[in-house]
């Protein structure tokens, strides 16, 4: 197909994991979600990331990671566990910001009720007026994952949905 | 095409002759009035429908009955089927066709929901173009096997062809003559259709393989070409389906006979006919001991009888014959993998009800269990806020790993034991059974809504998934109090708010196939909403009044979402027109600001009492300026001081001092006060209130009432609930005043977070300080934790970098 006179035929991105893929939830009940908050601290001059993944799901990924161990390797408890996670965050969401990439660092995580909270900042001069997303965080485990990240840098809220073959997205009119 | 619902409203409206838009305009000024009543949005009442929410005295609605033969062909995943549809049309016009959904054709590869299927999730935009490999895998799925059903054969009762016309999910068949109002029409049906494969497609039927094992369980729905509904409000409902709005359809009694292979179990909506020929001389006698086991489920296959069969196998086939009266659908599920166990449950109201679940053993332990149990609880606290369950059997089977889906006695539910890769040793978390808990009351909670209360799901997905969402929450904070029902959280309006305050949302009364962010619009907010209507705005014994009249009013019938605004209305005597349309047709959300609080004392008028006062007022307020202390520590003395010969009056006695004329205007004020105010004022002077003037701003546009808390100087608190009628007249602004005989030291609102408001820090006098999570999280009230993660992720990178595993970048394609 052309358009213009211009071939837009490219190597398309393929999002991976297919191996681990396990069935898609059904759509009368809620699928597995992550939600992302990314805020604004104006005190710290920081953008904080916060990622909310249900122990469940946090948990069903532990298990699918061969580590052995029993019960103990698949509790999302044990921080060792959590950590493990982390640095699988830090490979399946990315935050860019004209082109720069943020280099996010891990905070940390804690527990809060079924969820377990991962949190990664980074300290920048100015809030970002938009940004580019790439969320896969266990789309790989769950073909029916959806996302959702919420962007509230000052008083507007915007959303965005990841779920099925999407790819990077970009958030506009942040601020 | 169907109407959007505005436009249906419009239309109808039109046609009764009556007023299409709202007469009232706000020509001067942007008062926007959030109280203003609905009927102008609302569809006019009429025989059918009152205006008081319930059936109307000419209310009708159809009737299909259903006789079926199937066989499930296990090799090669496929039902075949011949069915006799009796269609009796109780609606007072004649029918010249009738419209059957055909649900299957969803999966048809020209669709038009695939065809509509979009490449990227809205509302955002796409940085790069991406395909998942389990796009890929379904791609390469359709291209090896024909999805959607295959029409053989459509007959009248004689036999004779009918001439149809499908129109992808739905078919028409057209009469040879009009259908009468009162006439009853039969129609013959010969289909088949292949199995899709759940792990490829998804969906809501299908089966499941269990690769280890090379085993299956099957789980049917959608298999039968049903009648579309006919209806007062809408004519046929055959809006397409496009994958999100389910099912509307008629009730009906179905009479399905179902051969599978003579190892398997079956279970289905409906109540078996011939145990004698499908079950063992022990099932029988177990299933009857079930029947007298009211504390826990016993089993009618065990785990081992259930291992054991799977691993045989068997060319035989059986037929099991189920029969169900007044259901609007049915669905059933098939293998020989399954574990049966089952117990009674006694209704205070209604007849016993056998709660059932069917599990393999991949679901063990989990399964056994809780889900027979949760089921038993679904209906004891679902029962309490509507109705008796009014089948004889409830029934869970686990089909898939996650998530649920609803059929009348029968659901298909997700959650399973994780297995150890290594050991190979299986075991659950809290989160896991919490999961299935969940679901299992979720999805044997659709039994009262939609399956009984029959709302149109293809219009408003709201009217099933957000009641029964709320009646779920109810159930899961009654099975456990710390129930994590939304976002891990046990109360629900302390999630919804992050979902209510986004831009890239749609209003609750949204159709179904438009609902952007479809578990948190149609599940999360109006149960969230419901939460706040019992437990801020109406109070238990109002709503749940209002509640359970909707539920009986409607039960077996089918309501619209104005039979629900006008009941909750009319049984309670509350005006929630304020409520519906704030919550319901808006995108607003709950943001009231406590902006300021001012405290006042009465005044006495009485000079020498109220100088003082003001003396000290101004001393501690207005402190000596730094110049004049600093002027004073130098020794600087003033003119006044050099020259004391030029002091006067003045300065001897500052703007506070009682003068005559201060003392005889006060005899002239207590002159002039005559009854019933002197007593007023001298009742007053000798209480001595406090009085307060307290602002709020509507921050969120939602108007809401405002729970508050006082704490007083001396430790005690009181608190008031000022409902949201206060914002009538002006909902962005206003100021309260209280009288209390104690200070006030601080205010407090939606202290027991009961308003769903999504911003908490303005939401106390004096303003506190709420630190961000991350904020609390660095201040290291968990350092350890902390310094315990850095540790392990710098193990962690040192032992194995994690394989990224990003897109593969696109690149160019040779010219």
């Amino acid at each position: 197909m052309s358009r213009q006179g211009c071939s837009i035929t490219r190597r398309l991105a393929i999002l991976a994991g297919c191996a681990l893929a396990v069935a898609p939830p059904a759509l009368a009940h809620r699928s597995q979600t992550v939600l992302t908050t990314v805020m604004w601290n104006p005190a710290m001059s920081m953008l904080e990331v916060t990622h909310r993944v249900h122990n469940a799901d946090a948990e069903a990924w532990l298990s699918q990671q061969g580590q052995g161990g029993g019960a103990a390797a698949m509790d999302i408890t044990v921080v060792r566990n959590q950590a493990q996670l982390m640095l699988y965050v830090e490979g399946h969401f990315g935050l860019n910001d004209g082109g720069a990439k943020i280099a996010l660092q891990p905070l940390g995580a804690e527990i809060e009720g079924e969820a377990l909270l991962l949190y990664q900042q980074c300290k920048l001069a100015a809030p970002p007026k938009a940004l580019a997303i790439d969320n896969r965080i266990l789309r790989d485990v769950f073909d029916g994952q959806t996302n959702l990240v919420n962007v509230r840098l000052a008083q507007r809220t915007r959303t965005l949905i990841f779920s099925g073959s999407d790819g990077v997205k970009k958030a506009e009119g942040l601020l | 095409m169907k109407l959007g619902w505005f436009a249906a409203v419009a239309v109808a409206l039109l046609v009764s002759g009556t007023a299409v838009a709202d007469a009232n305009k706000q020509t001067k000024g942007k008062f926007d009035d959030k109280f203003r009543q609905l009927e102008v949005d609302l569809p006019t009442p009429n025989t059918y429908r009152t205006a008081s929410g319930a059936p109307g005295e000419s209310y009708w609605q159809q009737q299909a009955d259903y006789t079926i033969n199937a066989s499930l062909d296990e090799i090669k995943k496929r039902i075949t089927a011949t069915g006799t549809i009796t269609y009796r049309n109780n609606s007072p016009h004649a029918l010249n066709y009738i419209w059957l959904q055909l649900d299957q054709n969803t999966f048809k590869e020209d669709s038009v929901s695939r065809r509509t299927a979009r490449s990227v999730s809205p509302p955002m935009a796409a940085v790069s173009d991406s395909v998942s490999m389990a796009s890929l895998r379904q791609l390469q799925a359709y291209k090896e096997t024909p999805l959607g059903f295959e029409i053989q054969s459509v007959t009248d009762g004689g036999s004779r062809a009918l001439r149809y016309t499908i129109n992808d999910t739905m078919m028409r068949i057209d009469l040879p003559q009009p259908l009468a109002p009162k006439a009853t029409a039969t129609i013959k049906l010969a289909w088949a259709f292949n199995i899709v494969d759940y792990n490829l497609f998804g969906g809501r039927a299908g089966y499941e393989q269990f690769i280890d094992s090379d085993t299956y369980t099957f789980f049917q729905a959608q298999w039968i070409p049903r009648l579309a509904a006919y209806t007062d409000y809408t004519g046929w409902q055959h809006k397409q389906f496009l994958g999100q709005g389910e099912f509307t359809l008629e009730f009906g009694n179905y009479d399905v006979a179902i051969t599978a292979p003579a190892d398997h179990i079956v279970t289905a909506t409906g109540v078996l006919q011939n145990p004698n020929e499908v079950l063992s001389a022990d099932q029988r006698s177990r299933l009857a001991q079930a029947r007298r086991e009211f504390d826990k489920p016993m089993y009618i296959v065990t785990p081992e009888e259930a291992l054991a069969n799977e691993k045989e196998g068997t060319t035989a086939t059986k037929t099991w014959r189920w029969k169900a009266s007044n259901v609007r659908d049915f669905a059933w599920a098939s293998s020989r993998k399954f574990i049966w166990d089952a117990m009674n449950v006694k209704q205070p109201e209604g007849g016993d009800v056998l709660a059932q679940s069917f599990f393999p053993n991949e679901g063990d332990p989990l399964w056994s269990l809780y889900s027979t149990r949760a089921v038993a609880h679904t209906i004891d606290v679902y029962s309490e806020f509507s109705f008796p369950y009014p089948y004889p059997n409830a029934i869970s089977v686990n089909t898939w790993l996650g998530g649920g889906m609803e059929y009348p006695m029968i659901s298909f539910n997700g959650y399973r034991p994780v297995k150890d890769e290594k050991t190979g040793k299986k075991t659950y978390t809290r989160q896991a059974k919490n999961g299935l808990v969940g679901v299992v009351i979720h999805e044997v909670g659709h039994n009262y809504f939609p399956m009984i209360v029959n709302s149109d799901e293809r219009q408003w997905t709201w009217m099933d998934e957000g009641l029964n969402s709320f009646l779920e929450f109810m159930a899961e904070l009654r099975w456990d109090e710390n129930f994590p029902v939304m976002g891990g959280n046990s109360n629900s309006l302390d999630e919804i708010g992050s979902y209510m305050m986004s831009e890239d949302q749609v209003p609750i009364m949204t159709n179904s196939e438009s609902v952007i962010k479809f578990g948190s619009n149609a599940y999360d907010k109006p149960a969230a909403a419901l939460t706040v209507l019992r437990e801020t705005v109406m109070g238990r014994e109002l709503f749940d009044f209002a509640f359970k009249e909707y539920a009986r009013r409607w039960k077996f019938k089918r309501p619209t979402p104005s039979d629900f605004f006008r009941t909750m209305e009319d049984a309670s005597g509350t005006d929630l027109d304020w409520f519906w349309r704030g919550w319901f047709y808006t995108t607003d959300h709950v943001d009231v600001a406590l902006n300021s609080v001012r405290e006042y004392r009465l005044s006495t008028k009485n000079p020498e009492v109220e100088a003082p006062l003001r003396r000290e007022r101004q001393e501690a307020t207005r402190p000596e300026p730094v110049t004049v202390t600093e002027n004073r520590e130098k020794g600087l003395q003033t003119y006044i001081q050099k020259h004391p010969d030029a002091k006067d009056f003045y300065d001897a006695n500052d703007e506070f001092v009682v003068n005559n004329k201060d003392l005889n205007d006060y005899a002239t004020y207590q002159e002039g006060l005559k009854e019933p105010d002197k007593s007023a004022f001298e009742r007053a002077l000798r209480e001595n209130p406090y009085i307060y003037f307290v602002d709020f701003d509507n921050k969120g546009g939602l108007v809401s009432p405002l729970p508050l808390k006082f704490t007083f100087d001396d430790g005690s608190t009181k608190e008031i609930m000022i409902p949201a009628e206060i914002w009538r007249v002006d909902n962005v602004k206003v100021t309260k005043m209280f009288v209390e005989t104690k200070k006030v030291v601080s205010i407090e609102l939606d202290a027991k977070h009961q308003t769903a408001d999504a911003v908490r820090s303005n939401n106390a006098f004096p303003q506190r300080n709420e630190p961000s999570r991350m904020d609390v999280f660095r201040a290291g009230a968990r350092g350890e934790a902390r310094n315990q993660m850095a540790e392990a992720l710098t193990e962690l990178r040192a032992k194995k970098a994690e394989p990224n595993s990003p897109a593969a970048p696109i690149t160019p394609a040779p010219q």
